[in-house]
């Protein structure tokens, strides 16, 4: 049997996830509270997955991300998402030079490490498919040539779920192509307080470009490395078959709540987080606990639900919390 | 329908055959009807009539008829009449050397008019040849209904007549009703006493306590030396699998769907000694470092973990015993 010198793992991780401690430090310089979107955001970024934001306006959604992308120096840029948006305001178009009488490639925003795409559900399923397409191909097509992207690519979608009129929901398979959809919550009293506090004075403070964005690739080989035991892979296939047939997880009355169930990519998306997870709480694998912190944003999004389960006011997080609570942990 | 018609033929060419026969014999077998009457000889069409002969011959002789059918079928002055069933053959009586016999058929005929009966081929067989009997054909009157057709009124259709059912005829579906319900009866009766803990007839199950059952199953896991054998991985996960068992039932937390961090927080309230707490603390993050980081721990950690598994049983048992004592 191979064995693996546990403390060596361990040390090895200690040293590469040094800078998550920095990360954490410098945003919590610019967000007051949002621990969890902020942990999420590092998952996303560490696992190489693209992040789906959904609150409430004001929440800090657009300036977490704008602050993650100048911590770590790379280009980043923001597509504000409205009505009117063409593909080609995303991805870029062809445009004829009477210079030089030619037609010139102009490369659109998604050129960037970090796309910020915000309301992302303004925007009619054109404009919405281009940044899809380009997400999960990592590439993008203009006239006859075929441009990559830059690595790191990260896009960090924002979306908010009161307005409905004058927007275009996602389609289910677009919205898998996101490995986490965070949902972001209002402040603590205290944390609001300290918000106000600091708007008084006047003077925000900036965080700093502490990382590179060969560092953050260097950290996601470092990621892929984490050990995975095959009891943790069992656990997060059962977690995900349970959202398909759940009758055979002895959760029969999930059955008629559930339209259909996780994709394939959600296994792979939520092996990938917990692997981050784990990278972020500094160790060499994967335990139980990792795939149960990281359940929820992988999974909330890929769970759909029957007119059954709506009219009950079941959300997608109480068939998660059955699931987990019900699916034996190895 | 053609083996039918290859059977009439076949009969056919025998009495052709046994009246040549008997042609040319001398001194062939002998027989006579003695009888020919109708049990009714005018009936209304459809209703149906026995033909009765009475036919005497020597004793030994075999007598032959032709299917009455076809003898029908073949005959050419428009009777219409038609065998219910063929000549049946019985014998009356055998006294000083004679034969009686009774043949009887069953007819019916679905028009009406006056018929005279076709006469059927009787060939009386014996050792030294053939005769072929005469019989005295009567005469069959079919009469129909008369409708008067001046006071006509049409009337309802008549339902089937429904007869009372039998015991009889129900009685197997009584059987199968009552053997399902006996099986429902059954089946309840089980699982009510399943969930009551008791067995098929009642008595009451004794299950073991948990630590008992823990205990057990610890024991097992050291006896079968699986670390010894390289199996650390089954070694520890077979004693956090008995220690969340025993959580389970003891503290009554879902202890096989929590990991080891929700076990040990949701044991926080619920007084366990420091000591034992720590052991189990370490026992747990132990087990999570074999089952999922291939960690291999030397041979005293080894030895070590079914003790304080055992301990932290033995621990929590002994001190759920003196809290019960304190309440009485």
């Amino acid at each position: 049997m191979e064995t693996v010198n546990i403390k060596e793992l361990n040390e090895r991780i200690q040293k590469e996830s040094a800078f998550v401690d920095i990360i954490t430090m410098e945003m919590n310089k610019v967000i007051v509270g949002q621990k969890h979107l902020v942990e999420n955001l590092l998952i996303g970024l560490l696992a190489d997955g693209h992040i789906l934001l959904e609150g409430m306006p004001g929440l800090a959604k657009t300036l977490a991300i704008n602050t993650l992308a100048n911590i770590v120096e790379a280009k980043f840029s923001r597509i504000q998402f409205t009505p009117d948006l063409l593909p080609a305001d995303v991805v870029g178009t062809m445009i004829y030079s009477q210079k030089s009488e030619q037609f010139q490639v102009k490369l659109g925003p998604v050129f960037a490490n970090f796309v910020l795409a915000d309301e992302i559900n303004r925007s009619p399923a054109k404009v919405q498919s281009a940044l899809l397409e380009a997400m999960q191909e990592r590439q993008v097509t203009i006239g006859d040539s075929t441009y990559k992207l830059p690595e790191p690519f990260l896009v960090m979608a924002t979306q908010n779920p009161v307005e409905q009129e004058g927007t275009y929901p996602l389609p289910e398979a677009q919205v898998d192509r996101f490995m986490l959809k965070v949902v972001v919550n209002y402040p603590k009293k205290d944390e609001e307080k300290q918000i106000i506090k600091m708007h008084n004075g006047g003077s925000f403070p900036k965080a700093s470009a502490v990382l590179k964005p060969e560092d953050i690739i260097r950290a996601r080989s470092v990621v892929k490395d984490v050990y995975m035991d095959e009891k943790i892979e069992r656990y997060i296939v059962d977690i995900v078959y349970a959202t398909r047939t759940p009758e055979d997880y002895a959760l029969g009355k999930l059955k008629d709540l559930i339209q259909y169930g996780a994709s394939p990519r959600a296994s792979i998306s939520l092996a990938m987080a917990s692997k981050a997870y784990a990278f972020i709480k500094r160790r060499g694998y994967v335990i139980p606990e990792d795939v149960r912190a990281v359940c929820y944003e992988v999974l909330r999004h890929r769970i759909g639900l029957t007119y059954e389960a709506e009219a009950e006011n079941v959300t997608t997080e109480n068939i998660i919390t059955e699931i987990i609570n019900t699916v034996e942990v190895p | 329908m053609r083996m039918a018609k290859m059977r009439i033929r076949f009969f056919l060419v025998a009495a052709v055959f046994l009246l040549c026969k008997s042609a040319f014999a001398a001194g062939a077998a002998e027989g006579v009807v003695k009888s020919s009457s109708l049990s009714r000889d005018s009936i209304l069409i459809g209703d149906q009539t026995v033909w009765n002969l009475e036919l005497e011959m020597d004793a030994g002789d075999t007598v032959l008829i032709l299917p009455y059918s076809a003898t029908l079928q073949f005959d050419t002055t428009g009777t219409k009449v038609e065998a219910v069933s063929d000549f049946v053959l019985d014998t009356v009586s055998l006294k000083g050397g004679k034969c009686l016999l009774n043949a009887k058929i069953l007819l019916t005929s679905f028009d009406s008019g006056a018929y005279r009966l076709p006469q059927p081929l009787l060939v009386v067989a014996g050792e030294d040849g053939a005769d072929t009997l005469s019989v005295e054909s009567p005469l069959l009157a079919v009469g129909t209904l008369q409708i008067d057709t001046a006071q006509y009124q049409i009337k309802d259709i008549k339902g089937n007549v429904r007869y009372p059912l039998t015991f009889k005829e129900i009685a197997l579906y009584v059987l199968i009703l009552a053997a399902a319900a006996a099986v429902v009866c059954l089946v309840v009766r089980y699982i009510r006493y399943r969930r009551e803990h008791k067995d098929f007839f009642g008595r009451p199950i004794v299950q073991d306590p948990p630590h008992i059952v823990a205990l057990r199953k610890l024991d097992k896991i050291r006896s079968e030396k699986l670390w010894q054998s390289g199996r650390q991985k089954q070694y520890y996960t077979g004693i956090t699998d008995a220690l969340r068992e025993y959580i389970q039932k003891r503290y009554g937390v879902g202890a096989m769907e929590m990991t080891s961090a929700e076990i040990l927080e949701s044991l926080k309230d619920k007084q366990i000694e420091a000591r034992p707490y720590e052991e189990l603390d370490e026992l747990l993050k132990m087990a999570d470092l074999v089952k999922f980081a291939k960690f291999s721990p030397d041979t005293a950690a080894n030895e070590e973990a079914v003790p304080k598994a055992v301990r932290f049983v033995n621990s929590t048992f002994m001190q759920e015993l003196e809290q019960e004592k304190e309440v009485k």
